[in-house]
């Protein structure tokens, strides 16, 4: 039988990229985040032996790393640590004026992306980009399925809303109603 | 949350049903029904269009993120990580070298001063050796090799490989860069009868300089007695060295001296 710690450190150097994407977009700031990939990993190694072979690593490793996240969280909201604001206007615009300018104009992606719900870009990150089945996503974030759904069709409608694809439903939407 | 206005005709899957479908998660039965009406309903056509685009650009957005090279002191970290987890026992030999983790914690500063005075007693005999009978420099200053064909050796020698030099028989054990992102070889030379010196050369500005050297006592084959391992190991943490190198990155390392 293969040791499990040998399957699980084989894979983990290889899928530092992802897990560290993930964390970003966890976290927000790539400091914070490359704290957490180091600890994620460790607790991996740590805890090999409950990996299930022929189960998704992917899966396992973000389910690792989020798991550490909300600890540290927690950690913070006891300690009465406020959550960080000003990494999340690093990402969006801070001044009110770029607030204001933000309405008018339409977002990219990615900052679209940064606006969701902390819950709503988790479950987009792991499904759209990572590619993980519903399922597997609900194992992740520890949520039924139909969580994952419902976060997820919020998600993408509102990145449709702010990035300006609505626009285009606006028109279709006129055109039918005139038809 | 989008309304669907009274006139407009009303489809009769949900959103949740038309992402399902997008994102392959919809049984086969519903899936047909779905492709049955997308030809003749404009909203169903939009909303299936809404959420594949998203999906797309989402993941289109955030692909650049991969692309980013992961911070060196994070890989080099995962990576002594990985090989400590698979760790060679004592003895059996590794692929590549020493592949050994050394791990860049914040070495004990009273584990490095102890390791130093050890070494200090050893460096000087070793220099000699390698400095061709010239006196070194300074004391425990970084000495520069000057023997040609030691430092021809440490330039081509893959770790796991030894060479038999005029000096004494080489054996490369590993590479790995220091914190200044110096190239670094650990190896071991055994000179005539009893006696094995154990040592690290860096590279700086272009030539070998031996930063590090232990006395191995013995012509004992596998092993390495734990007061030598020790000094080595502090000193390697001292001076924050990073995972070994792999077999091609040594290459690669080594190509680029030339």
């Amino acid at each position: 039988m293969v040791d499990r710690k040998t399957v699980v450190a084989d894979q983990l150097v290889d899928f530092l990229p992802n897990l560290r994407r993930f964390a970003i977009s966890l976290c927000r700031s790539r400091q914070t985040a490359d704290d957490l990939v180091q600890a994620a990993c460790e607790r991996a190694l740590a805890s090999a032996d409950r990996f299930e072979p022929g189960s998704r690593f992917d899966a396992w490793m973000f389910r690792i790393l989020r798991n550490l996240w909300i600890d540290q969280l927690r950690r913070q909201k006891t300690a009465g640590v406020q959550d960080n604001i000003e990494d999340r206007h690093d990402l969006v615009g801070s001044s009110g004026e770029r607030v204001v300018e933000a309405r008018l104009t339409l977002k990219s992606v990615s900052e679209a992306i940064a606006d969701l719900m902390d819950e709503q870009r988790e479950v987009l990150l792991l499904v759209c980009v990572e590619e993980l089945s519903y399922r597997d996503a609900a194992e992740v974030l520890d949520i039924p399925v139909g969580t994952v759904m419902s976060r997820l069709a919020r998600a993408r409608k509102n990145i449709s809303a702010a990035t300006g694809l609505e626009s285009v439903d606006a028109r279709y939407a006129n055109r039918d109603g005139r038809d | 949350m989008p309304t669907v206005t009274a006139g407009i005709e009303m489809t009769t899957f949900s959103d949740e049903t038309v992402m399902r479908y997008v994102d392959g998660e919809l049984d086969e039965e519903t899936s047909a029904l779905l492709e049955a009406e997308l030809a003749t309903d404009a909203d169903l056509n939009r909303r299936l269009e809404m959420f594949a685009e998203t999906r797309l650009a989402a993941q289109e957005a955030l692909r650049p993120m991969l692309d980013e090279p992961v911070p060196e002191q994070l890989q080099a970290s995962v990576e002594a990580m990985v090989a400590k987890a698979k760790g060679s026992p004592a003895g059996q030999s590794a692929p590549i070298g020493n592949t050994k983790a050394r791990l860049f914690s914040p070495a004990n500063d009273w584990v490095r001063v102890a390791a130093a005075a050890c070494i200090a007693a050893v460096l000087g005999v070793a220099a000699g050796l390698m400095l061709g009978g010239r006196e070194p420099a300074s004391g425990l200053q970084i000495a520069g090799i000057e023997n040609e064909e030691l430092a021809t050796a440490l330039g081509s020698v893959p770790s796991g490989d030894e060479k038999t030099l005029d000096s004494g028989a080489f054996k490369a054990v590993s590479s790995f860069r220091d914190s200044q992102q110096a190239l670094c070889r650990e190896f071991e030379l055994a000179i005539a009868n009893d006696s094995r010196v154990s040592s690290v050369a860096c590279v700086d500005a272009g030539k070998w300089k031996l930063r590090f050297a232990v006395n191995l006592p013995g012509n004992d084959q596998d092993y390495a007695p734990a007061s030598s391992s020790e000094a080595l190991d502090a000193y390697l943490a001292g001076i924050n060295a990073g995972a070994p190198l792999s077999a091609a990155e040594e290459k690669a390392a080594l190509d680029g001296l030339r």
